[in-house]
């Protein structure tokens, strides 16, 4: 260790010399100076540690000497001498950066503790001061790196989001080894992938070999036939970061015409990691840099495969998903069209649903219409039964009639006289028994049976055919009860279509007849049917009887004279007529018109036969008035085309008419249960399968199910009260609806009309929309006479009107009330209303302000004809956009008023 | 998120007792699901509103309020819930108009039948694992950029 240097400078000698010497003692290398001005020379001639300095001394004094040491040394170490008492100049000294003073006399001890400590803290300062200086290097190379590493993490960052941005898997990888060369300062770079479990070479970058060395690789890309070397298998394999440096060669590679650097080069291997999972490797290599491979260089290249296998992650998660919900899309789309066919067919089915509503209501009607008629033509019939028993019972010839079967259907008691028999006795009784009976009145029952025989061998109609000559010659002469002579006839009957029903057999008494044709005028005029006798060849009238000029208007004299032809209203049928005489002789029902006095014609039936009285050819007529017959007919005719024509406006509208409504909303209601049911009924099936199952299980593995078999305990109970509530709602509901069509009840039946209105409204509550409000003001009523079912269509088509008059809120009101001996229901809404021009054409067929399919327009119209049967009316009162009231009015007396028509 | 060990949670709305009684019946012999049925469609908001629900089903005509009605306000509510109606109403045109309105997965008529069932609320169970599936993935990715946010302040810190 070198001597401390001091420099001593005292202007008293004797101070000065004495304490040098001390000090040289101590071991200080010591210079002296005499005053200040010589003190600062010699210092600046030869500088120390140390200065020792006396405070007064004459010109620079002690203060001045260290300010002026001070201001060019700072380190220097500045101490201090003074007389005792002159501590103020000591502070000063101090300020001016003097170490320390020691008071006058120096002591040796005392300068050396005051040394020693100022050279310790001198020391002190330096290592602060050397400590300062390598912290400021430290900060700089730090400030630099982390420069670096800044620029590095904003390369990083750029990276990642750039690599966020692909969408394809193959378009990344590619890219890859470029960004990493780029982006990390590297030479080279590979990317392997494992394909099929081999190391597969899929992208590179080379940023200063040749084109050949370039060429060689991307052969290897094509060709997928790169010699991966050990390192990068154990990379691989480990799964882990392998780093080498000062690598010359791989022994791998020589085979290959692959050029490697004469330098050698460091290189970075880390494997690509999806989810913690390798799927391959990418590697680095530093070569033509200066630098080294440091371990920020291989903690960037981590965190940048890193970012690579959550960015291939993150493109694989995409395409994923993109594939699932394009498949999802796909299958959603295909449901969609399969539901819009479905509906279609649903709409389709619900159409005909309502057709055929609306077809069944038309037959409907249609057999009420024919039953009227079918009425009609029946009090016809019995009428026409009537005279026919008239008939019988009036005829003078014993009249007997036989069905198909021989049996006697009809006789009248004429035969009481002729052969004093009882003929009620042989009604229903076999012809045979008959004629056993009277046969034995005849002279000769051989004859009389002979003569049956030959009527019922010969034709059909032979025996109409009456010859008054052969009538004579072919009596029978009878014998008991008195003497008289019969005339048997018989005939065939037949119906309409010529369809053989019977025979009639008839037996004239022509005892008087034989005497006189007056005689067959005679019987002629009494009969009740109108007959007639005119010439043949002109047609002149001979004879008629009353009956005949009463049905025609005429009086019988003003008849006899005229000719036929006068009385055809379709003169070409006397043409026919004579045709089929002269042709056969007679003629039967032939139906033709007969012009009255009036001039109105009237349908007849004719049945003629050519004859012979007084010698001249006559023509004998029986007429018949089939006049009301033909009307009755004529009506049901016209019924009918009135039904067929309504049918076909009702066919033609093809849009639901309220029948089709009301179907919707039943549907509904019904559906419910019914698909709780069914799908009850199903899940009960498969709840006793899988009980099947649970039981065989429990008998074979004695493993307690106890919990199974009770949850398909619960299900059954559960399928028991569904099924039975369910079913029991279906029923009301078709009770209900039974009770509204009154399907039983087609005739005039005595009801309260309050409860028509509750069972329509019962059914058109599910129609209501939901913010229309029914309000029912019903007063007492009394039951009247009506068609339940015809008043409940009547109501339901004007809620459905009501209803459909209502936009959004609103109320439909329905009162009842007697008035003036008649009862009275308001259906009022406060809907759209109807326009005044429309007012009068609502109960028009066909018109309608619903638009197009909305209704069929026959809905008011029926409503009306159906109050018109009622022999009620219905009236409307409407203010457009205030709403409409539809008013009906119903007789309590129907019945009587229809009697009254009649 | 595992097809197998999902068990959804869905929701029945009907009026009608009878119902709700066999589809809850059938849904627990076939399937996983934890069926809750309500009778109320209000009661039902209220359930969605502090649940985790799967699948919504409604009848159509309800007393308080219709099912497009209700349905409208669950897809308020909860959007993405596959929404199915169940309607007796044989009224096609508007069945099919709500179901493009309200944005419903499917529609069902009833009578339904039980294996329709089953495939309709598979698909929509399905629909809504999918998209739970793909939050689970938007939440990975995110959870991976803040894995990456966490990389980066990590070098960053081995600088300084």
């Amino acid at each position: 260790m070198k001597p401390i240097k001091i420099l001593y400078i005292e202007d008293d000698d004797s101070q000065r010399i004495s304490f040098s010497k001390t000090l040289r003692n101590a071991g200080f290398k010591v210079t002296t100076a005499s005053s200040g001005t010589k003190g600062l020379q010699k210092f600046n001639k030869n500088p120390t540690d140390i200065i020792l300095c006396d405070l007064n001394m004459p010109g620079l004094d002690g203060i001045r000497v260290v300010k002026k040491l001070k201001k060019n040394n700072p380190e220097l170490i500045c101490i201090v001498t003074s007389a005792h008492g002159s501590i103020k100049s000591a502070m000063k000294a101090i300020e001016q950066g003097a170490y320390d003073f020691i008071t006058k006399p120096l002591v040796i001890e005392e300068f050396n503790s005051s040394i020693q400590k100022a050279l310790e803290q001198r020391e002190m300062k330096k290592e602060i001061q050397k400590y300062a200086s390598n912290l400021e290097d430290m900060v700089k190379e730090r400030t630099e790196k982390l420069d670096y590493a800044n620029k590095q993490l904003t390369a990083l960052n750029k990276l990642s989001s750039r690599l966020s941005k692909f969408r394809n898997e193959d378009k990344l990888i590619e890219r890859i080894p470029e960004l990493l060369t780029k982006s990390l300062d590297f030479d080279r770079s590979l990317l392997l992938l494992d394909i099929d479990g081999r190391l597969t070479l899929r992208s590179f970058n080379f940023l200063h070999d040749s084109k050949k060395m370039t060429n060689t690789f991307e052969r290897f890309v094509k060709n997928g036939n790169f010699p991966v070397n050990q390192i990068i298998h154990q990379c691989f394999n480990e799964n882990r970061t392998i780093f080498k440096k000062n690598i010359k060669r791989f022994k791998s590679w020589e085979n290959y015409s692959i050029e490697l650097s004469e330098m050698p080069a460091s290189y970075v291997l880390t494997p690509i990691r999806v989810k913690n999972i390798p799927i391959g490797v990418l590697a680095g290599n530093l070569q033509h840099h200066q630098r080294e491979l440091e371990h920020q260089d291989i903690v960037r290249f981590e965190t940048f495969t890193n970012i690579v296998g959550l960015s291939i992650d993150k493109i694989r998660g995409y395409q994923n998903l993109e594939s699932k919900v394009k498949e999802r899309t796909e299958s959603l789309h295909t449901v969609n069209i399969e539901l819009k066919k479905k509906a279609r067919q649903l709409e389709k089915t619900s159409m005909d649903l309502a057709e055929g509503n609306i077809q069944l209501l038309a037959v409907k009607e249609i057999l009420e219409e024919k039953n009227e008629v079918m009425q009609n033509v029946l009090s016809e019939l019995s009428q026409r039964k009537n005279e026919l028993q008239s008939l019988l019972d009036t005829s003078l010839s014993g009249i007997i009639m036989v069905n198909t079967d021989g049996k006697i259907v009809a006789a009248n008691q004429v035969f009481n006289e002729f052969f004093d028999v009882d003929t009620g006795k042989f009604i229903n009784k076999n012809i045979k028994e008959f004629n056993k009976k009277i046969g034995k009145k005849f002279a000769s029952p051989k004859l009389y049976d002979k003569r049956v025989r030959s009527f019922l061998k010969s034709g059909k109609n032979r025996s109409t055919n009456v010859d008054r000559h052969v009538m004579f010659r072919d009596a029978l002469e009878v014998v008991i009860p008195t003497h008289r002579y019969i005339s048997l006839y018989s005939s065939i009957v037949e119906d309409r279509n010529g369809k053989i029903v019977g025979r009639v057999w008839s037996y004239t008494d022509i005892t008087k007849e034989k005497e006189s044709d007056e005689q067959v005028h005679a019987i002629i005029e009494v009969s009740p049917l109108p007959f007639i006798i005119s010439r043949l060849h002109d047609g002149k009238i001979l004879y008629a009887n009353k009956p005949l000029a009463d049905l025609i208007g005429y009086k019988v004299e003003d008849l006899v004279g005229r000719v036929t032809p006068d009385f055809y209203y379709v003169p070409q049928d006397r043409d026919k007529i004579l045709a089929a005489l002269k042709r056969n002789g007679f003629l039967k029902n032939f139906e033709t018109q007969i012009i009255t006095y009036s001039g109105e014609p009237i349908w007849m039936v004719l049945s003629l036969v050519i004859t012979r009285i007084g010698g001249e050819n006559v023509v004998v007529g029986a007429l018949y008035d089939i006049s009301k017959i033909k009307s009755a007919l004529e009506k049901l005719a016209k019924a009918n085309n009135e039904i067929k024509e309504a049918q076909a406006q009702l066919v033609q509208s093809e849009k639901m008419a309220s029948l089709g409504m009301l179907v919707a909303g039943v549907a509904h209601e019904i559906n419910t249960p019914l698909g709780a049911v069914m799908s009850m009924h199903d899940t009960l099936i498969r709840a006793i399968d899988k009980m099947k199952g649970i039981v065989k299980n429990s008998l074979s593995s004695k493993t307690t199910t106890k919990d199974d078999i009770q949850r398909m305990f619960d299900i059954i109970d559960d399928a028991n009260e569904v099924i039975t509530a369910g079913t029991l709602r279906v029923k009301q509901i078709v009770k209900e609806l039974k009770t509204f069509a009154r399907l039983d009840e087609a005739d005039l039946q005595s009801v309260d009309v309050n409860e028509c209105l509750e069972e329509t409204i019962k059914l058109f509550e599910h129609e209501l929309k939901d913010k229309v409000k029914l309000i029912k003001n019903f007063s007492d009523l009394p039951e009247i006479a009506c068609y339940p079912a015809k008043l409940n269509q009547v109501f339901l088509n004007l809620l459905i009107n009501s209803n459909q008059a209502i936009d959004k809120e609103g109320e439909i009101s329905i009162n009842t009330y007697t008035e003036n001996s008649n009862i009275c229901i308001t259906i009022k809404d406060n809907g759209e209303g109807i326009p005044e021009s429309s007012l009068d054409k609502i109960f028009d067929p066909g018109f309608t302000t619903k638009g197009v399919g909305v209704g069929t327009g026959l809905g008011l119209s029926i409503s009306y004809k159906i109050i018109q049967e009622h022999k009620g009316d219905i009236s409307v009162k409407s203010k457009e956009g205030k709403g409409s009231t539809f008013k009906i009015t119903l007789p309590t007396n129907l019945i009587s008023k229809l009697e009254g028509t009649q | 998120m595992n097809e197998s060990e999902w068990q959804p949670n869905i929701v029945i709305v009907d009026d009608e007792q009878l119902v709700l009684s066999s589809l809850n019946s059938f849904l627990s012999l076939e399937t996983n699901y934890i069926v809750n049925t309500f009778l109320s469609a209000n009661e039902a908001i209220e359930y969605i509103g502090n649940n985790d629900t799967d699948l919504v089903v409604s009848d159509y005509l309800m007393p308080e309020m219709d099912g497009i009605t209700f349905l409208s306000k669950v897809r308020e509510l909860k959007p993405e819930i596959p929404r199915i109606i169940l309607t007796g109403y044989a009224d096609k045109e508007n069945a099919i108009k709500a179901i493009n309105e309200v944005g419903l997965f499917h529609y069902i008529e009833k009578p339904w039948d039980n294996d329709d069932i089953l495939i309709i609320f598979r698909n929509g169970l399905e629909k809504q694992r999918l998209l739970k599936t793909l939050q689970e993935k938007i939440r990975e990715v995110d959870k991976a950029n803040s894995e990456l946010d966490g990389l980066q302040s990590e070098i960053v810190r081995a600088f300084v």
